[in-house]
């Protein structure tokens, strides 16, 4: 997977991976998960409800929930908003969040 | 628009004042409606939309019933769904002495005409597996429902119209004109309106529409808050009740409504409060704990009316030819909304109502 992210001069946090649909994916202390979904080039995110269609993140500043990912099991969590942990999971969501949060 | 004459002029777009508007019309009177917002901006637009005939005034069980066969019949014809649904209600009971109570209201219920059952507690969790808390058994009322308060009233409005009926809204009452003979008409923002029979039904502002001609309805407003949460995958069924920690519907849409009991207020402040939501979803959570990890994304408020008996005020004004009231109705109006409004109209037509209405006489409070 190529990666987007500007290295001339940029100095990253520590690098890391995270889950996205069971494969891994570099992400950078300090990044969104959104941030490091982008820079691997991945841009849908979830379904929506009625007719299945793929969305990917629209505002980028948390207002418009277009980027609503299952994170770490609990559902409509919005990836510009999350910064990425080591090992954390990351799954589309396919139409409304189910109930029961993490499992 | 000045000096318009009608049959009846109605204050107040609600529910109430709709519905009455409505049957009026189709019994070929001509009707306006004045209403200092927009149709259903108030109390009917904040509610939930609950329509329940069980747990209610002994007296307003027959006007329930009839009002759900009006709420299909209005659903049938209208254009608009608004969402008129016959899901059930749940009503769970919290100890002996309250499972006594409500078996017992089960019982006059049923006598009455109303399909409704004492389960226990196992058997209220197969109706609705998503319940938990410390319940030990419920009330269920099948034929018992919802709608979405604010397209039902919309809906009405537009059939309304469709009869003649005249809707002004942005539209306030200055003044109700009452000579020797009694009605004459009402003055607004927008003109005057001639008529000798004018409905206060403005409920949270019937009050000061009887100051305006020295009528003393006794009724206190309180602030009732309504929370929603983001849509979710369908677990609830019928509609939850439970008298102490507030009440709860999922929507057609999904979000999940979480209704928190009144409060009074001082004036007609509209704000919601951290507290009521902070102490609705702590509730929330103990009756039904999914809800725990559900986000909530709206909350309001509604103004509700409540009388020192808790009966509605639907009936002539004595002592004022031509004037009637249709307030109050302690949180309880949209249900019976049609019914109310049915019963309204053939009370200003033929002076009679075909189920009494005795009980909700205005001087009952002399």
């Amino acid at each position: 997977m190529a990666d987007r992210r500007i290295s001339n001069g940029v100095a990253r946090g520590t690098a890391f991976e995270i889950l996205v649909d069971g494969r891994s994916i570099p992400a950078h202390e300090g990044e969104t998960i959104g941030a490091a979904l982008i820079a691997a080039g991945i841009h849908g995110l979830r379904h929506t409800a009625k007719r299945h269609e793929p969305r990917g993140m629209f505002c980028g500043i948390g207002l418009c929930y277009e980027c609503a990912m299952v994170i770490n099991g609990v559902p409509n969590i919005r990836a510009c908003q999350t910064l990425a942990t080591p090992g954390c999971t990351v799954e589309t969501q396919k139409g409304l969040g189910r109930l029961g949060g993490a499992e | 628009m000045s000096g318009e004459a009608y049959d009846v002029v109605i204050v107040g777009a609600g529910i109430a004042g709709i519905s009455t508007a409505y049957f009026l019309a189709k019994a070929g009177q001509r009707v306006c409606v004045v209403e200092k917002s927009v149709i259903g901006h108030e109390s009917t637009g904040r509610c939930a939309g609950n329509i329940c005939q069980s747990h209610r005034h002994p007296a307003d069980l027959p006007i329930a019933m009839r009002a759900v066969q009006l709420w299909k019949q209005l659903l049938q014809e209208s254009e608009l769904d608004f969402e008129y649904r016959e899901q059930g209600n749940v009503r769970l009971a919290w100890n002996e002495e309250h499972a006594a109570k409500l078996k017992a209201m089960v019982e006059r219920e049923r006598a009455g005409g109303l399909e409704c059952y004492f389960i226990d507690r196992a058997e209220t969790r197969k109706l609705l597996p998503i319940v938990d808390g410390p319940f030990l058994g419920s009330v269920y009322s099948p034929t018992d429902g919802s709608a979405q308060p604010q397209l039902a009233v919309l809906s009405l409005a537009r059939a309304a119209t469709r009869f003649g009926v005249v809707i002004h809204e942005h539209c306030e009452v200055t003044k109700v004109r009452v000579t020797g003979h009694g009605v004459a008409g009402v003055d607004t923002t927008r003109g005057r309106f001639d008529t000798g029979t004018v409905l206060n039904a403005a409920g949270a502002w019937s009050p000061q529409i009887g100051q305006m001609v020295g009528v003393q309805i006794p009724a206190e407003v309180r602030r009732s808050h309504l929370m929603l949460t983001e849509r979710l995958p369908r677990f609830m069924g019928p509609v939850v009740s439970t008298d102490m920690y507030g009440y709860f519907r999922q929507a057609l849409s999904g979000n999940v409504l979480i209704g928190y009991a009144a409060r009074p207020v001082e004036g007609f402040e509209r704000r919601v409060t951290r507290e009521a939501v902070a102490i609705a979803m702590r509730r929330a959570s103990i009756i039904v704990p999914q809800l725990q990890h559900a986000s909530l994304i709206r909350a309001f408020t509604g103004f509700t009316v409540w009388t020192p008996d808790l009966l509605p005020i639907m009936g002539p004004v004595p002592h004022v030819k031509g004037l009637y009231v249709a307030a109050a109705f302690c949180g309880l109006g949209f249900a019976i909304g049609p019914a109310v409004g049915e019963l309204m109209a053939e009370l200003i037509v033929t002076d009679r109502t075909t189920i009494p209405i005795e009980a909700y006489r205005l001087d009952r409070f002399n």
